[in-house]
C-alpha cells in the first residue's frame, strides 16, 4: 500500500447519513416536513464531506482509518484512493439528488424508506472507501441487504416476488463472492489488500488456482453488474421499486459489482498478470453478449422502466468491455462510464418517476403528447436519451469515442462493431420514446386537413419542484460533463490519473 | 521535403464568433417568441446577417493571412481528442456561401413562416443547426467535424418533421433512421482512420499506425459511406427527395444548399487526407532514393494508385448519382420533390469533381476546383428555386406543375428569379453553371488524358463516365425546361385559370432572399475569372499535396471560348428533344398519343428504397422471432430446474426417507429419541433455573473457541 496519512474523514463520510436515522428518532412524527428535510440534509452533508476530500486526492494523498484488525492481515480499513474517491464522489452526488427527489415522490413510510437510503449510503460509501477486499465484501453484503427495503417499498404482489428474486440472487452472489475471498487469501498469500499493480502473482500460485479465483469474483460480482446470464433480478426489480431508488438502483448499485470486478482487475490481478492469463477474452465475450442481447431484449419491452433496465444491464458491461480491452482508452472509457452512465440513467428513471407521478403512465404506447403535459422533463428525458446513443457532446460520446480508441490501441476494431451496433440499438429503443413524447397525441391522426387541435406547451407548472430539480442537474450535467470532463472533480481528472499510473 | 506545406497558424477569435452568433440569435429568438413575432423575426434575420459579416471578414483573413484557429476546449480528452476550429481557405469558402444561404433564407422566412405553426421552434433550430452547420466546415480533424455532423443531423431533424402532418412524419422518420445510421459508419469509418493514420487530424501521421492495410479500405468505404448518406450520394439518397419537399421551403433551401454540401465536404476532406498521404511518403521516397532504399519508393507508388482507385470508385458513385438523380427528377410532379431529386443529380456532379481529384493525385487541382465551384453554384441556384418554390405555394398555394401555369404575368419577378437560376442550372453560358461544369468537363478529359497515357485499364470506364456526364447534362436541361414551361409559361386549364388570376406577387421580404441569390448565380456566371482567381484558386492552392502548377492552371483557366461553349450543343438537344417529346401535346394544344413521358412511373421494387424498408421490417421481425424464440427455451430451462429439484426430493421421500425408517434405522431413532425424553425431563428444570448463565457460558466458550480455532488455522 503506498504512502497514506491517518485520517477520520473518510469514517465520518461513513457516518454522516446515520444522522438520519438519529433525525427520524428524535423529532416526533408532527414534525415529519423537518424530518424529511433534515434526511436530505444528511445526503447533501455526506457528499459536502467527500467533495471537501477532493482537493487532496488530486494531489495524490491517500488517507487511510483501521477500523477493527480481525486478526492479522484481515482488518477493516477504510482507505481513499482516486479510483475509490472518484465513485464515493458520483455515488454521493447521485444519492442527494435521489434523497430530494424522494421527498416529494415517497408518499408512504417515509421513514422506513429514508433511513433505508440511508444506510445503503453509507455501506455503499464504505465499498467505495475499503482498502481491502474483506472490508468491501463486507460493505458490498450490508448494502445487499439495505437494499432490499427499497425495492419492496411499494409493497405490491409484484415488488415482493421482485425483491425476493433480488435476494436469491443477491445471497447466491454474496456465497460465490465468499469463496471467492477465501480461495484469493488461500492462494494469494493472505493479501486481501488493494495493490496499484495487483497483488497476486504466478509465484504464489499456479495459473489454474488464479483463474478461479478471478473467475468466481466475477460470477459473485457479475450478478449485481448484471452480466448476462447472471441479470435476471435486474428486469424485475427496477420497474417495481419507487423512482428514485430504481435510479440509484442502476446508478449505484449495479456499478457496485462493476466497481468490484474494477478492484480485481487493476489492484488485485493487475493487467499484466490479466493479460498473462488471458482472462479478459471471457471477459470481453460475455460483455459483448451482454451489451447486444440487452439492447435487443430492451427493444421489446413497452413498460419504460423495464426497457430503462434492460438498456442498464447493456450499459453496465460497456464498463466490463472497457476493462477487458487492457488498453489505456478503453480502461480510461469503461471506467468514466461508471459516473456516465449513473448520470444519464440516473435522469432517464427520474424522469421516468416524474410521468408515472404526473401522468399515472407506465407503458411507452399510452406516452403520446406527455411531452406536452411535462416538456422540461421529457427535454431531459431526450438529452439523456441522445447521450445513450452516443450523440456528441454529451458524456455518452465519451464513452463511446474512449472505448472505441481502446480497441484500436488493443488491436481489436471488432469491438467497434459490438459499439456501433449497441448504439444503432439504442437508437432504435430510445428514439421511438422521444418521438412518441413530442410528436403524438390523442387525435392527431384526424388534422391532415382541417383544423389541427395542438395541445398547448406550458412551461414551468408541470410537477413538484423537487421532482424537476434532480432531473433538470442531471441532464445539465450529461452535457456540461461531456463538455468539459477535465475539469477538477469531473471523470476525466480523476480517471486519467488512475489510467495513466496503470498503463504508463 | 513538404516543409514548404506547412503553415503558421494564427489565432483569431472569428470563427468562434461565427458559432456563437446564430446560437446568441436562437436564443433570442427564443426569447422574443410567440408573443413579439416581429422581434423574433429581426433578431433571425439579424443574427445570420451578423454572422455573414463575420464570416466574410474570415474570408478575407484566411485568403490574405493564412489560416486561423480557435480552440474551443471542449472535450479535451488527453493530448490526442480535443475539439477545436481551424479555418483554411476552403473551410472559409464553405462558411461564406452557407452564412449567405442563410442569411437569405432567414429574410424569405420573415414572411413565408406566416401560414405555419409553431414559427418560435422553427427559428430557434434554424438558428441552432446553422451553428451546427459552421461548425463542420470550421473544425480541424474528424474528432470535432464528427460532433457538428452529428448536432447539425439531429437538430435539422426539427426542420423536416415541422409541419406534423402525416408525410412529414413518414419523411423524418426516414431522416432519422439514416442520420443515425449515417452517423455510425461515420464514427465507424473515423475510428478506422485513426488506426489507419494515427490521428484524427485531416493531415494522416505516417508510421505511427495501429491498423494494417485492409483497414484503410474499410475506413475510406465507411468514412464516403457516412458522409454520402447527407449528401444524397445513391443508393443512401432515399431520405432526401421525402425530407426536402416535407419541409418548410425556407428550410428546404438550407437543406438542399448547405447541408447536403456538409456530406460533400467531408468526402472533399476523405479525399485530401488520404490524397496527403503520398505526399508525405514522396517526400519521404525522396530521401529514400538517396538512402537507396526502395521499399519506401514503393510503398509511395502504392499510395498514389491507391488513392487513384479510391477516386475512380468515386467517380462512378458519382455517375450513378446524377443519372439516377435526374432520371428520377424527370418524372415528378410536385416542384419540391423535382428540385429534391435534381439536389441529388448535382451532388452527383459534385462527387465527381471530387473523384476526379482523387483519379488525378497531385495533378487534380481542376477537380476540385470544378467541384469547389458547384458547390456554391448548387447552393446559390437550388437556393434560389426553393425560395421561388416556396413563393409559388405561399402565392397560390398549390406545388403540382401540372396544376399550376401562366404564373408569370401573376409573379414577373419570381419568374425572373426562377428563370436565371434555371440558366445557371442549364449550364447556359452566362449562367453559373456554365462555368463549373466547363471545368468539371475539363477535369474529366484530364482524367481520360491520364489514364490513356499511363495504359491504365480504366481509360474506357472514364470515357464512359464522361458520355454519361454528358447525357446527364442534357436530362437536366428537360427536367428543368418542363417544370419552368409547366409552373410559369403554359397557359393554365380553365378550371384552374380563375383561382390563378387571384394570385399576387410574394411579399418583399421574399423577393429579396431569392434575389440575392439569383444575383449570386448571375455574378458567378459572368465573372468566373474573379471566383477562380480569388477564391478558388486560393483555396485550392493551400490544400496539401495539389501541385502548384496545376492550380496555376485552374485559377487561369479561360471560360468564355468557343470549344468550351460549343460543348453545351449536344446537352442542349438531348434535353430540349426530350422535353418536347413529353410537352409536345400542350405546347401544341393537341391530344396525346402515344406514352406520357413526365409521367412513366418505375415498379417500386426496382428502387432501393423499397429494399431498404424490406431489410428493416425483416431484420426488425427476426428480433422479435428471437425474442419470441427464446421465451419457451427460458420457460423450458425453468420447468427443467424445477423437475430437477423435484425429482430430488422424491428420491429422498421415496428412496432415502424409507431407507432410514426401515428396521435397523427406526430403532436406533427410536432409542435417541427415547434417550432425549428421559434426559429432557431430567435436565429441563435446571437448564430452566440457569438458562441466563448457560447462555452467556456457551457463547464465551463459541467464541473463545472460534478466535482459537482461527488463529491457529491462520
Amino acid at each position: 500500500m503506498p504512502e497514506s496519512k491517518f485520517s477520520v474523514v473518510p469514517l465520518i463520510a461513513i457516518l454522516l447519513p446515520w444522522t438520519t436515522l438519529v433525525a427520524i428518532l428524535v423529532f416526533p412524527k408532527r414534525a415529519q416536513r423537518l424530518r424529511l428535510w433534515l434526511c436530505s440534509l444528511g445526503s447533501l452533508a455526506t457528499f459536502g464531506v467527500v467533495l471537501s476530500m477532493l482537493p487532496s486526492v488530486l494531489d495524490g494523498n491517500r488517507y487511510t482509518i483501521n477500523l477493527a484488525s480481525v486478526v492479522e492481515n484481515l482488518e477493516i480499513r477504510l482507505y481513499v484512493d482516486t479510483l475509490g474517491y472518484y465513485f464515493a464522489l458520483i455515488l454521493s452526488f447521485l444519492w442527494m439528488l435521489a434523497t430530494i427527489y424522494s421527498i416529494s415522490y415517497i408518499d408512504h413510510k417515509h421513514n422506513r424508506f429514508f433511513a433505508f437510503m440511508a444506510l445503503c449510503e453509507s455501506f455503499i460509501l464504505g465499498c467505495a472507501f475499503s482498502a481491502n477486499m474483506f472490508t468491501y465484501f463486507i460493505f458490498y453484503e450490508m448494502m445487499t441487504f439495505g437494499s432490499y427495503p427499497l425495492i419492496i417499498h411499494e409493497e405490491t404482489t409484484v415488488a415482493r416476488r421482485a425483491g425476493y428474486k433480488y435476494l436469491v440472487y443477491a445471497i447466491a452472489a454474496g456465497t460465490v463472492l465468499f469463496f471467492a475471498i477465501v480461495a484469493h487469501y488461500f492462494w494469494g498469500d493472505g493479501q486481501l489488500g488493494f495493490g496499484k499493480y495487483g497483488v497476486l502473482s504466478l509465484e504464489t500460485a499456479s495459473r489454474a488456482a488464479l483463474m478461479t479465483v478471478f473467475f468466481t469474483y466475477l460470477a459473485g460480482f457479475g450478478v449485481k453488474a448484471a452480466i448476462m446470464p447472471l441479470h435476471g433480478w435486474v428486469p424485475d426489480a427496477h420497474p417495481a421499486a419507487p423512482s428514485p431508488a430504481s435510479a440509484l438502483l442502476s446508478g449505484v448499485i449495479l456499478k457496485a459489482g462493476a466497481f468490484g470486478i474494477i478492484r480485481v482487475c487493476f489492484n488485485v490481478f493487475g493487467v499484466d498478470l490479466m493479460r498473462e492469463l488471458k482472462v479478459n477474452v471471457v471477459m470481453a465475450i460475455a460483455a459483448c453478449i451482454t451489451i447486444v442481447v440487452a439492447s435487443v431484449f430492451a427493444l421489446t419491452q413497452d413498460n419504460l422502466k423495464r426497457r430503462l433496465a434492460y438498456s442498464s444491464i447493456g450499459q453496465v458491461s460497456y464498463i466490463i468491455l472497457g476493462l477487458a480491452m487492457l488498453a489505456h482508452d478503453g480502461a480510461l472509457g469503461g471506467v468514466m462510464h461508471l459516473t456516465h452512465h449513473a448520470l444519464m440513467k440516473g435522469c432517464l428513471f427520474l424522469c421516468a418517476g416524474v410521468i408515472l407521478v404526473k401522468t399515472g403512465k407506465k407503458n411507452i404506447s399510452e406516452m403520446a403528447g406527455v411531452g406536452y403535459q411535462l416538456p422540461i422533463t421529457m427535454i431531459c428525458f431526450s438529452v439523456c436519451a441522445l447521450a445513450m446513443m452516443g450523440t456528441p457532446p454529451s458524456v455518452g460520446f465519451i464513452t463511446k469515442w474512449l472505448l472505441g480508441s481502446g480497441s484500436l490501441e488493443a488491436g481489436l476494431p471488432v469491438y467497434i462493431v459490438i459499439l456501433l451496433v449497441s448504439a444503432l440499438l439504442n437508437a432504435a429503443y430510445f428514439l421511438p420514446i422521444v418521438y412518441t413524447a413530442f410528436f403524438r397525441w390523442e387525435g392527431d391522426e384526424l388534422d391532415e386537413h382541417g383544423e389541427r387541435h395542438h395541445p398547448k406547451l406550458v412551461f414551468g407548472k408541470e410537477a413538484d419542484h423537487k421532482l424537476v430539480i434532480p432531473v433538470v442537474v442531471l441532464a445539465a450535467l450529461v452535457i456540461i460533463v461531456g463538455i468539459w470532463s477535465n475539469v477538477p472533480g469531473f471523470p476525466y481528472s480523476l480517471v486519467s490519473k488512475v489510467a495513466k499510473a496503470i498503463f504508463p | 521535403m513538404h516543409e514548404e506545406k506547412v503553415t503558421i497558424l494564427a489565432y483569431s477569435i472569428l470563427p468562434a464568433l461565427a458559432l456563437a452568433l446564430p446560437l446568441l440569435g436562437g436564443l433570442g429568438t427564443l426569447a422574443a417568441g410567440e408573443r413579439r413575432p416581429r422581434l423574433r423575426n429581426w433578431t433571425a434575420v439579424v443574427s445570420t446577417g451578423a454572422t455573414l459579416v463575420v464570416v466574410l471578414a474570415m474570408l478575407s483573413r484566411v485568403l490574405g493571412r493564412g489560416p486561423v484557429y480557435f480552440d474551443l476546449g471542449f472535450m479535451r480528452l488527453g493530448e490526442r481528442f480535443s475539439c477545436g476550429l481551424e479555418v483554411d481557405s476552403v473551410s472559409a469558402f464553405f462558411a461564406f456561401f452557407a452564412s449567405l444561404l442563410w442569411f437569405a433564407a432567414a429574410l424569405h422566412a420573415f414572411r413565408y413562416m406566416d401560414h405555419e405553426h409553431k414559427r418560435t421552434r422553427f427559428f430557434l433550430f434554424m438558428l441552432l443547426t446553422q451553428a451546427a452547420t459552421l461548425g463542420v466546415f470550421t473544425v480541424r480533424d474528424f474528432f470535432s467535424l464528427y460532433l457538428f455532423f452529428e448536432a447539425m443531423g439531429l437538430l435539422a431533424y426539427l426542420l423536416v418533421i415541422h409541419s406534423e402532418t402525416r408525410k412529414a412524419r413518414d419523411a423524418a422518420a426516414k431522416y432519422i433512421s439514416l442520420t443515425v445510421i449515417g452517423g455510425l459508419l461515420l464514427v465507424g469509418g473515423i475510428f478506422l482512420y485513426l488506426g489507419y493514420a494515427g490521428t484524427v487530424s485531416f493531415r494522416p501521421l505516417t508510421g505511427s499506425a495501429w491498423l494494417g492495410g485492409p483497414f484503410k479500405v474499410v475506413a475510406v468505404v465507411l468514412l464516403i459511406a457516412g458522409f454520402g448518406v447527407k449528401a444524397g450520394m445513391v443508393p443512401l439518397h432515399v431520405w432526401l427527395p421525402d425530407a426536402h419537399p416535407a419541409a418548410p421551403s425556407p428550410a428546404s433551401a438550407l437543406l438542399s444548399g448547405v447541408m447536403i454540401k456538409a456530406g460533400a465536404y467531408g468526402i472533399l476532406r476523405t479525399v485530401l487526407s488520404f490524397l496527403q498521404a503520398p505526399v508525405s511518403h514522396t517526400a519521404a521516397g525522396h530521401a529514400a532514393v538517396t538512402h537507396g532504399n526502395e521499399a519506401m519508393v514503393h510503398a509511395a507508388g502504392g499510395l498514389a494508385a491507391d488513392v487513384r482507385m479510391l477516386g475512380f470508385a468515386v467517380i462512378w458513385i458519382a455517375v450513378a448519382t446524377m443519372f439516377t438523380g435526374m432520371l428520377l427528377a424527370l418524372v415528378q410532379t410536385d416542384i419540391k420533390r423535382t428540385l429534391a431529386y435534381s439536389s441529388v443529380s448535382q451532388m452527383g456532379y459534385i462527387l465527381f469533381g471530387i473523384g476526379c481529384l482523387g483519379f488525378l493525385g497531385g495533378e487534380g487541382a481542376m477537380g476540385m476546383g470544378g467541384s469547389l465551384y458547384h458547390i456554391i453554384n448548387h447552393a446559390l441556384f437550388k437556393g434560389c428555386f426553393f425560395l421561388a418554390a416556396g413563393s409559388v405555394l405561399y402565392c397560390a398555394h398549390e406545388l403540382d406543375m401540372f396544376k399550376l401555369g401562366g404564373l408569370w404575368k401573376r409573379m414577373p419577378l419570381t419568374t425572373f428569379f426562377w428563370c436565371i437560376s434555371a440558366l445557371g442550372i442549364m449550364g447556359i453560358p452566362l449562367g453559373n453553371g456554365f462555368v463549373s461544369k466547363t471545368l468539371l468537363h475539363h477535369a474529366i478529359l484530364e482524367s481520360h488524358h491520364l489514364a490513356e497515357g499511363a495504359h491504365l485499364a480504366t481509360a474506357g470506364w472514364v470515357k464512359a463516365a464522361e458520355v454519361m456526364f454528358i447525357i446527364t447534362s442534357g436530362g437536366t436541361i428537360a427536367y428543368i425546361t418542363k417544370m419552368t414551361y409547366y409552373t410559369f409559361f403554359r397557359r393554365p386549364s380553365p378550371e384552374r385559370a380563375h383561382h390563378l388570376m387571384e394570385v399576387r406577387e410574394a411579399p418583399t421580404w421574399m423577393l429579396l432572399g431569392a434575389g440575392i441569390l439569383a444575383g449570386g448565380v448571375l455574378f458567378n456566371g459572368l465573372f468566373p475569372g474573379i471566383l477562380l482567381r480569388r477564391l478558388i484558386g486560393p483555396a485550392t492552392g493551400t490544400v496539401p499535396g495539389l501541385e502548384v502548377h496545376y492550380v496555376e492552371h485552374l485559377a487561369r483557366t479561360p471560360i468564355f471560348l468557343w470549344s468550351n461553349v460549343k460543348e453545351i450543343f449536344v446537352p442542349l438537344a438531348i434535353g430540349l428533344s426530350l422535353f418536347f417529346l413529353g410537352a409536345w401535346p400542350d405546347i401544341l394544344g393537341r391530344r396525346r398519343v402515344g406514352p406520357d413521358v413526365f409521367r412513366f412511373r418505375l415498379p417500386r421494387w426496382l428502387g432501393v428504397d423499397f429494399w431498404y424498408l424490406r431489410g428493416a421490417r425483416s431484420s426488425l421481425a427476426v428480433l422479435w422471432w428471437g425474442k419470441r424464440a427464446y421465451a419457451p427455451l427460458k420457460e423450458g430451462l425453468v420447468t427443467a430446474c424445477k423437475k430437477g429439484a423435484r425429482a430430488v426430493v422424491t428420491t429422498v421421500r421415496e428412496v432415502v426417507y424409507p431407507s432410514l425408517t426401515s428396521r435397523p434405522a427406526s430403532f436406533i431413532r427410536e432409542a435417541a429419541v427415547r434417550a432425549y425424553r428421559e434426559a429432557s425431563a431430567e435436565l429441563m428444570p435446571r437448564i430452566r433455573e440457569y438458562q441466563g448463565d448457560i447462555a452467556v457460558g456457551a457463547l464465551v466458550i463459541a467464541v473463545s473457541l472460534t478466535l482459537f480455532l482461527i488463529m491457529r488455522l491462520l
